[in-house]
């Protein structure tokens, strides 16, 4: 079922206002299809009759196929051709029947999709390598890859039935169909050469050529290369004879710079087409669909990795990699402006950089016979921002929400809201402070006028910059006792910020109050009741105006979750081979198991990259027991 | 041995692999099965008709576009106004009745008509780039009429909705006064994102609007083509539009030369209650045709709000009921009477003390199995003779306005009236129109007092949006934050009051 409201999924709709009064079966046993249910549809919007009769089905059958051959000309080389083809059928069909609140107004509707998809690739190649005097590793490769992925597509549709029974699209006195075939390729040149030093230095570098049809003709092809090396200083003998190694037991340094490509998802995006189907009054009809990009290129990543990795007493790893990445010609579907006809473009629209440290480290605390327990614990922090935009603006809204601002200088999703200040003591509505630049008589800012106003028009946005965490990682620790063990994964994050876009939540009682329904956290105790009130919530009324976007809706989403849990036991040996089993364990297992954050905030803190949340299903909170046998 | 099966193998697997490769640049070259080369799209008479039907679609709107003429341009002449309301909060048509909104939540009726005006721009430039040869040249400039007709409807809505009245004062001179007029489809990605278009003044888009509007009337068929414009259609719409601005003239010119046709007929008082589902009826100078589900808008086009069936979501107010019931034979009582009681009866809908409160113009096609499929009239000839009495009242012409006032008066079972106010057309037109996005425009452009105390239900509706005029700022709509967050030219000329 479809994550919509009343009419597509009464699911939703009675989460968000149902009534404990509202009742699914009649005192017979019968479906209560006449009373309850206050949304559009009535009766009809009883969620478990919606389950009966509606349905939503999709088969999926792939087949995935390798061959292979190779020739040894000499020894070190060889010629080898790889063929793969991925092939997908995919088959959906929806029946809205014509007793349901989404079937009635069209006496039934029958929709089903049809899907192959199939990718075939190919790979020639040509390897050689050769160990010199033992301990002078050296391999060169090179390669010619292809990549074909081709979609054929097929939809029916069928409205108006004559009886529920026989939901075929075939019987429906209404038909409708649409097919289409797509298809996207790249083709790939590829050098490689490594040299290895006694498994303690090595050196490597690459190049590749490719060229995407989902690029301008003129920029398809795209030219990366990368450099990379290690040293094993743990290798070394002066550190194996070192004192130090008595401590530190290995160690390795790593480090690589390279430039790689991104293409966009979408296939034909630089193209300027006209497109059919905009029919009218039985002629077929033809419309522009998308204007033409011919300067489409390749998103260009530049990065330089920096990475130590250190071994103490053969039981604490540590691994820390520092980073930093530089991307321009940033691929987007741009925001123009619309009276140009359109109201996105793919573009390539800027550059950007990201830096940050990863650190991973593992401790082995105990090793014994019957006991067994590790700790891992990893963090990573990364900062974003926007180095450029193309063109004449400083900014521009990016395509995931109008809740977000992309400004150089900044992080690329940042909140673009007006400034909360609390309740009016006097009225009881929302204000805002006005954040208005102040000119001197020369045009000159000279400040910034912080006086609060509760009309939202006179309110200016402000960028807020704090949308992605500071930092995130995550513990995980496993002990193992004799017959008994026990996993624990912690998942945390700090500094990051969501905007809880669900404006029926957050319209003090207005526009969006949904049937009368009063959201949980607005707390009838903290609202605004009367004048001089100082009061945390504005006052509930019913016609109250819809919400204004503002920084009151902004919520930490610092948290720190049980994210899996894992309890078992196991078998002794001694039982099991009685039974003539390998292994018999009997656990249980818990996803999400509790999650500690922000009391004010609603939603699950895991939330969309950029920050803004609207109706998204939550990782679902799970648990499972199971016996596992092994024979 | 073992080498050469070897060898074979590998050869074979080459072999195959390169055969799915003829030559590098057209390996890469892939397009789409449903799409053409917009270089290359229009080159010919065949072409140039897809393109128009594709203009047309543009104006039919789909369910996922209804803010043109799906729904949102329609009940937004509705429900600004007094004779029609929304239900409740939390409408489809809550905001604009309610009128509380700011820049970042208003409704928006801005991409769509400028999505429409593209289309016809590209049309209008293949014709004139010379690349539609292969036909009668009456035939091609029939096509282009009606580009330029779509063209000029798209920008005087624009200019209606986002522009102050004409006869406000001063202000048709006023710098970004206007909305941009847009004549020219831009061509790259480069193009696209750097051009900024600003505002035109009022009168340099009531100029454009005009200008394009007489062309396409010299170039139109006269024949009437259900669903299409022609000739007349461009004079009808000349008649609403200088009517609009005032030069009344010029309106009762235009609305006099499509009386004078005697292309169309007004509909008569038997069949007055059975016209709204039969598409290409005789007073029809105008209208969206949808046909079927392909052609439709859905629940969330105009025929599911206006419905009590549907989504309830818009009805008369008591001001309009209690016209009704004062004039209770008055043939356009019927227009309001409620195809079933549904609703009320099923859902709790309130049954508005047995007022007829719902607008039945939208019933579904005739021999259609949905009532979400309806023709959408634009322009039809009882409105042209209203324009004809309007402009006549203003003209002082007392003959003009007693006959075009009383042609659909008394045929809707009334009798005659001598010598007719401006007060008397103007209600006149907000019976006959009801429903059909006029009564709006019609209070801004008199300079008239909106009054919508008489209502039903919602006593939230602010001080401010119960009784106001033209000059009140949210009377005309913000430049949307969409485009004032993509166009910085455009950003300092938002409407004042935003």
């Amino acid at each position: 079922m479809s994550e919509g409201t009343s009419f597509s999924s009464p699911y939703m709709f009675m989460g968000m206002a149902g009534s404990p009064s509202y009742y699914p079966y009649n005192e017979d046993g019968t479906m209560n299809l006449t009373s309850g249910f206050l949304a559009t549809g009535g009766g009809k919007s009883n969620p478990v009759w919606e389950r009966e009769i509606n349905y939503n089905k999709r088969n999926v059958n792939r087949a995935f196929n390798t061959i292979s051959g190779q020739l040894d000309i000499l020894e070190g080389l060889y010629v080898k051709q790889t063929l793969s083809y991925d092939y997908i059928n995919s088959r959906e069909s929806a029946w809205w029947d014509p007793r349901s609140n989404n079937g009635a107004a069209a006496n039934g509707v029958m929709q089903k999709w049809s899907t192959n998809s199939s990718t075939l690739t190919s790979q020639t190649m040509a390897n050689y390598s050769k160990t010199f005097a033992e301990k002078h590793a050296f391999s060169v490769l090179g390669a010619y890859e292809i990549e074909m992925v081709d979609k054929d597509f097929g939809y029916i549709t069928g409205s108006n039935f004559p009886t529920y029974l026989r939901p075929e699209v075939e019987n429906a006195a209404v038909q409708a169909s649409s097919s289409s075939v797509d298809q996207t390729r790249l083709m790939s040149f590829v050098g490689k050469a490594d040299y290895t030093y006694d498994n303690r230095i090595y050196v490597g570098a690459s190049f590749r050529s490719d060229g995407s049809s989902r690029l301008a003709p003129s920029d398809r092809w795209g030219n990366f290369w990368s450099i990379s090396s290690y040293w094993r200083i743990g290798g070394e003998s002066w550190f194996q004879d070192g004192g130090v190694s008595n401590v530190l037991t290995d160690a390795k340094i790593r480090a690589s710079y390279g430039e790689n490509g991104t293409q966009p998802n979408e296939w034909y995006g630089w193209q300027g087409t006209n497109a059919f189907g905009y029919n009218y009054n039985n002629s077929a009809g033809m419309a522009e669909n998308q204007i033409a990009n011919p300067n489409l290129r390749w998103e260009r990543n530049l990065a330089a990795n920096f990475g130590v990795d250190l071994t103490f007493i053969d039981r604490i790893t540590l691994s820390v990699d520092l980073y930093n990445r530089d991307t321009k010609d940033l691929l987007v579907r741009q925001k123009v402006s619309s009276v140009n006809g359109f109201t996105t473009m793919l573009n390539n629209v800027g550059a950007m950089n990201n830096k940050g440290i990863e650190v991973n480290a593992q401790f082995e605390a105990i090793r014994t016979k019957d006991v067994n327990w590790s700790i891992g614990l990893n963090l990573s922090h990364n900062k974003n921002e926007l180095v450029e935009l193309y063109g004449s603006q400083d900014r521009m809204t990016p395509n995931e929400s109008g809740l977000l601002q992309s400004r150089v200088g900044h992080s690329y999703y940042s909140f673009y809201v007006r400034e909360y200040a609390g309740v009016d003591p006097q009225t009881g509505s929302e204000t805002w402070y006005k954040n208005a630049e102040i000119k001197d008589a020369q045009g000159n800012v000279t400040g910034i006028d912080r006086t609060v106003t509760s009309s939202p028009g006179q309110a200016n946005y402000i960028l807020k910059d704090d949308v992605n965490p500071y930092l995130t990682g995550g513990i995980t620790t496993r002990l193992n006792y004799k017959w008994f063990d026990l996993g624990l994964t912690f998942t945390f994050s700090l500094g990051g910020n969501v905007y809880d876009a669900n404006s029926w939540g957050n319209s003090d009682g207005g526009t969006y109050n949904y049937l009368g329904q009063v959201p949980d956290h607005f707390d009838i105790d903290k609202t605004w009741q009367k004048p001089g009130d100082i009061a945390e919530l504005p006052m509930f009324m019913y016609g109250n105006s819809s919400a204004y976007s503002s920084d009151r809706y902004i919520y930490s989403t610092d948290h720190l979750r049980l994210k899996n849990m894992t309890i078992g036991f196991t078998a002794p040996k001694s039982w099991t081979d009685k039974l003539h089993l390998q292994k018999l364990r009997i656990f249980a297992a818990g996803n999400n198991v509790f999650t500690l954050k922000d009391k004010d905030l609603m939603v699950v803190p895991e939330v969309p990259s950029y920050g803004v949340s609207y109706f998204e299903a939550p990782q679902m909170r799970s648990f499972t027991f199971g016996i596992e046998i092994g024979f | 041995m073992k080498k050469i099966t070897q060898y074979i193998k590998l050869l074979s697997l080459t072999v195959a692999s390169a055969a799915l490769v003829t030559s590098c640049s057209d390996f890469l070259d892939t397009h789409s099965s449903s799409t053409v080369s917009t270089t290359t799209a229009i080159m010919s008479y065949s072409d140039a008709k897809n393109a128009l039907a594709g203009v047309y679609d543009g104006l039919q709107g789909n369910s996922d576009n209804v803010t043109y003429y799906g729904a949102r341009m329609v009940y937004y002449g509705d429900v600004k106004g007094d004779w029609m309301q929304a239900r409740t909060l939390g409408k489809r048509t809550s905001s604009t009745y309610e009128m509380n909104f700011v820049a970042d939540n208003a409704p928006v009726i801005w991409s769509h008509p400028y999505a429409v005006i593209r289309r016809a721009n590209n049309l209008i430039q293949a014709i004139d780039g010379g690349k539609v040869t292969d036909a009668k040249q009456s035939s091609i400039d029939n096509v282009k009429g009606q580009a330029l007709a779509v063209r000029a409807l798209c920008h005087f809505d624009l200019l209606r909705m986002y522009s102050k009245s004409y006869l406000n004062g001063a202000d048709a001179n006023a710098q970004y006064s206007g909305i941009p007029i847009i004549l020219k489809p831009t061509l790259t990605a480069t193009e696209t994102t750097e051009s900024k278009s600003g505002r035109n003044t009022i009168n340099e888009v009531y100029a454009q609007v005009i200008k394009d509007l007489e062309e396409a009337s010299i170039l139109m068929d006269v024949k009437p083509v259900t669903g299409y414009f022609n000739k007349w259609g461009a004079q009808a719409l000349l008649s609403r539009v200088y009517l609009q601005k005032g030069d009344n003239a010029k309106a009762l010119a235009a609305a006099e030369a499509v009386i004078a046709s005697k292309a169309y007929s007004l509909w008569d008082d038997d069949e007055y209650a059975t016209v709204w589902s039969k598409g290409g009826n005789s007073e029809l100078i105008f209208e969206i045709v949808n046909f079927d589900s392909s052609d439709w808008t859905d629940r969330e086009g105009l025929s599911y709000l206006i419905s009590q069936n549907g989504y309830d979501d818009y009805m008369l107010t008591k001001k309009a009921t209690d016209y009704f019931k004062a004039n209770p034979n008055d043939i356009r009582v019927s227009a309001t009477i409620p195809t079933s009681d549904f609703n009320v009866v099923n859902y709790g809908l309130p049954s508005f003390d047995g007022d007829k409160v719902w607008c039945a113009k939208y019933p579904g096609r005739e021999g259609g199995s949905d009532f979400r499929v309806n023709n959408i009239y634009v322009l039809r000839l009882s409105e042209v003779y209203l324009n004809a009495a309007e402009a006549a009242v203003k003209l002082g012409n007392t003959s003009k306005t007693e006959e075009y006032f009383n042609a659909t008066y008394e045929r809707s079972g009334n009798p005659e009236i001598a010598n007719p106010t401006l007060d008397q057309v103007l209600e006149e037109r907000a019976v006959e129109l009801l429903g059909e996005g006029q009564r709006f425009f019609d209070l801004m452009r008199n300079n008239k007092t909106v009054d919508r105390t008489l209502r039903y239900g919602y006593p939230s509706l602010s001080k401010e949006s119960t009784v106001f005029t033209r000059d009140y700022f949210r009377a005309i709509l913000p430049i949307p934050k969409s485009e004032i967050d993509t166009n910085p030219v455009i950003a300092k000329q938002q409407n004042p009051g935003y």
